[in-house]
């Protein structure tokens, strides 16, 4: 856990809107700021939902690259930088999905993993645990799988999830319920 | 599995960290493709910008030639210009005793006539003769008459 990478080593709104302000005057350096402290978080998020590791790391860095690109477009309306992140992580990964027509390999990958014949006892390490549970979120639908990881993963509440995925909160509250129950039969 | 021990499942994913390798040569690759990228952008503005340095210096290259020439000019001595062989007093004396005739034809004019009062009537201009002194003897009375009639 000594990464420094990990998401708590930047904590304070203020400094955070000072350094996007820095990024906006074109003192890209300052970027390193926010990398440093959201590359966990939305590597995380990614890696949820994708197979491997390079996709994975390949959709966090165009995340990055795009949110550099743009982030004069970026304006603080309610929304936090995080959420912005995020927006532009889901939408990389639906990109990403729809260019390469993998759905039919979530389905196999949903039957193999997540079926009956996995051996489950409390003698499973955690790092088994997690890719079992990693496996049957893949095997979700998109929008269950971001509820999902951004709801209990994350910690994000239910109007934060609903402005990134642009439905209102009653509607992120259904999708949390319905993709829970999902998941606990997936992990039957 | 119940929902608590999906729960406690899904916040013992926050362990996916990203490899800190990867992390840094992305983060060099996203600020050297920036940099790259506004430099190009600067590029054409660096053009517009040496555009008009370059038109400016021939501008004030110019100005410097011209104060230069202005100051020999006004001090003759020291002017590349002046004819050092030639005596400037006896050509300027040359000069003014040059006596030029130009004979005038006679002019025709196209003027209508106007029918002035006999007192300021103007006598015909031939050549040879004296120029009318009619109106300049009118004193400034009559001038104003004059004027009145005619813009009757």
């Amino acid at each position: 856990m000594g990464n420094e990478y990990d998401t708590r080593s930047f904590s304070m709104v203020e400094a955070e809107e000072q350094i996007i302000e820095r990024v906006k005057r074109g003192e890209s350096s300052a970027f390193s700021a926010l990398y440093t402290a959201y590359v966990g978080k939305i590597y995380r998020f990614i890696a949820l939902k994708v197979s491997s590791v390079q996709e994975a790391e390949d959709l966090t860095h165009e995340v990055f690259l795009k949110a550099l690109s743009n982030i004069r477009k970026y304006e603080k309306r309610g929304a936090s930088f995080t959420s912005w992140l995020y927006e532009i992580a889901r939408n990389k990964v639906i990109d990403h999905y729809r260019t390469k027509k993998v759905n039919v390999g979530l389905e196999v990958i949903d039957a193999e993993i997540v079926s009956e014949d996995v051996p489950l006892t409390q003698t499973l390490d955690n790092e088994f645990q997690n890719e079992r549970v990693r496996q049957a979120i893949l095997a979700l639908p998109e929008e269950y799988q971001t509820v999902l990881i951004l709801r209990f993963t994350e910690d994000l509440s239910p109007k934060e999830i609903a402005k990134i995925v642009g439905k209102s909160e009653g509607s992120i509250r259904v999708t949390q319920h319905r993709a829970l129950e999902r998941l606990k039969q997936l992990l039957k | 599995m119940n929902e608590r021990d999906i729960l406690k499942q899904l916040q013992a994913l926050k362990v996916l960290l990203p490899d800190e390798e990867f992390c840094r040569r992305s983060l060099s690759s996203i600020l050297g493709a920036h940099a790259i990228k506004a430099q190009s952008r600067w590029g054409v503005s660096r053009g517009i910008f040496e555009m008009f340095t370059h038109a400016s210096l021939i501008g004030a290259v110019m100005l410097f030639i011209a104060v230069i020439v202005g100051a020999l000019n006004y001090i003759p001595s020291q002017s590349p210009f002046a004819l050092t062989g030639a005596n400037v007093r006896g050509l300027i004396a040359e000069a003014t005793d040059i006596d030029i005739a130009i004979d005038l034809p006679e002019l025709a004019y196209d003027i209508p006539t106007i029918s002035l009062p006999p007192a300021v009537k103007t006598p015909a201009v031939t050549a040879g003769e004296s120029t009318p002194t009619v109106l300049s003897e009118a004193s400034a009375d009559e001038i104003d008459r004059l004027l009145q009639e005619l813009s009757k």
